[in-house]
């Protein structure tokens, strides 16, 4: 990308180019989770491809868009694609740390259901 | 103070080597930042997962996508900040860096109509679990646009007293790299409590 990213504003070394696309990408995704919000992402795979979406559905296309968001961010508003050695390796560990982790909270919810669907009356109060 | 002619004296090498330290330093202060919300945002998803077949949304969608594109939007004038520091040019550097500073401002000015309509309709953190959180992750999350505001406005007067050039101008690039991370979260917030 930064080959063909063209050669105006090369002056201090980066072209200013894929800011513009980035920002653009950012504002377009965001419609897109937010459009995503009014649809029943599970029921409509139900109805096309058949078998039993539920609410899941929704959260993980949300979660993909926002980790595609997110590494946009990283990447090129913060420089990552130019960023090497130990300042790579600090944000790789940094992410499987995050992700270890959330693997452990998942723990709660996957064996101890129960437990949590007592505690999810009281979620919203007056629902 | 002759700081340009002091920086200009150095050599590429040395710029370089004491920009990949303070780059370190602040990646491991971010590394930090990462796992404080990943606690908080881990029990919300403990807390919310098992509430899958009863949820509200109580939030106001527009407010918070508002909200998500005037940080998407600092975000690009801050990386138009460090970009046009590290060309020396400082006229565009102090435009930029006031552009993401009334940005940051207007996130708050959103934000803060969203907690007073809360309290009107008396909200608050004690009346639920979904509403503790929600003000927890972007009590914390504000807590952050404040800082980030407090170092932009810093930036913004060191800037316009001469004390960067295309030699040196890290602290706009780290305050840079800060930022991104705070919309980053947010990127993560908005559909986290406003949409799923």
């Amino acid at each position: 990308m930064n080959a063909s990213s063209g050669n105006i504003e090369s002056h201090g070394g980066h072209s200013l180019k894929p800011y513009a696309y980035v920002f653009t990408a950012l504002l377009a995704l965001t419609a897109v989770t937010v459009s995503l919000s009014y649809v029943d992402v599970g029921a409509v795979l139900s109805r096309s491809i058949g078998g039993t979406w539920g609410h899941g559905a929704n959260i993980t296309v949300g979660l993909i868009v926002a980790i595609v968001k997110a590494s946009l961010v990283v990447w090129i508003f913060m420089h990552q694609d130019h960023e090497e050695g130990v300042n790579r390796f600090i944000l790789g560990f940094s992410v499987a740390l995050m992700a270890l982790a959330f693997l452990a909270f998942s723990s709660d919810f996957v064996w101890l259901g129960t437990y949590t669907h007592r505690v999810a009356g009281m979620l919203v109060a007056g629902n | 103070m002759s700081d340009q002619q002091h920086h200009a004296e150095l050599t590429p090498s040395f710029h370089a080597e004491r920009r990949n330290l303070r780059a370190m330093g602040m990646w491991l202060f971010l590394g930090s930042e990462v796992m404080f919300f990943t606690a908080f945002f881990g029990a919300y998803i403990v807390a919310r997962s098992a509430a899958v077949e009863n949820i509200a949304h109580p939030l106001d969608k527009v407010l918070g996508a508002l909200n998500t594109v005037v940080l998407i939007t600092s975000s690009l004038t801050m990386a138009l900040a460090v970009a046009y520091s590290k060309r020396g040019d400082r006229k565009k550097t102090g435009l930029a860096l006031l552009g993401t500073l009334a940005l940051a401002g207007m996130f708050l000015v959103v934000k803060g109509f969203e907690y007073h309509a809360h309290f009107a309709e008396g909200v608050f953190p004690s009346s639920d679990i979904f509403h503790g959180f929600y003000f927890l992750l972007t009590g914390f999350h504000g807590l952050h646009v404040v800082g980030g505001m407090i170092s932009l406005g810093i930036l913004w007067f060191r800037n316009r007293r001469g004390d960067f050039d295309e030699h040196y101008c890290d602290p706009i690039e780290m305050t840079g790299l800060y930022w991104h991370f705070v919309d980053l979260v947010w990127i993560f917030l908005f559909p986290a409590l406003y949409l799923l």
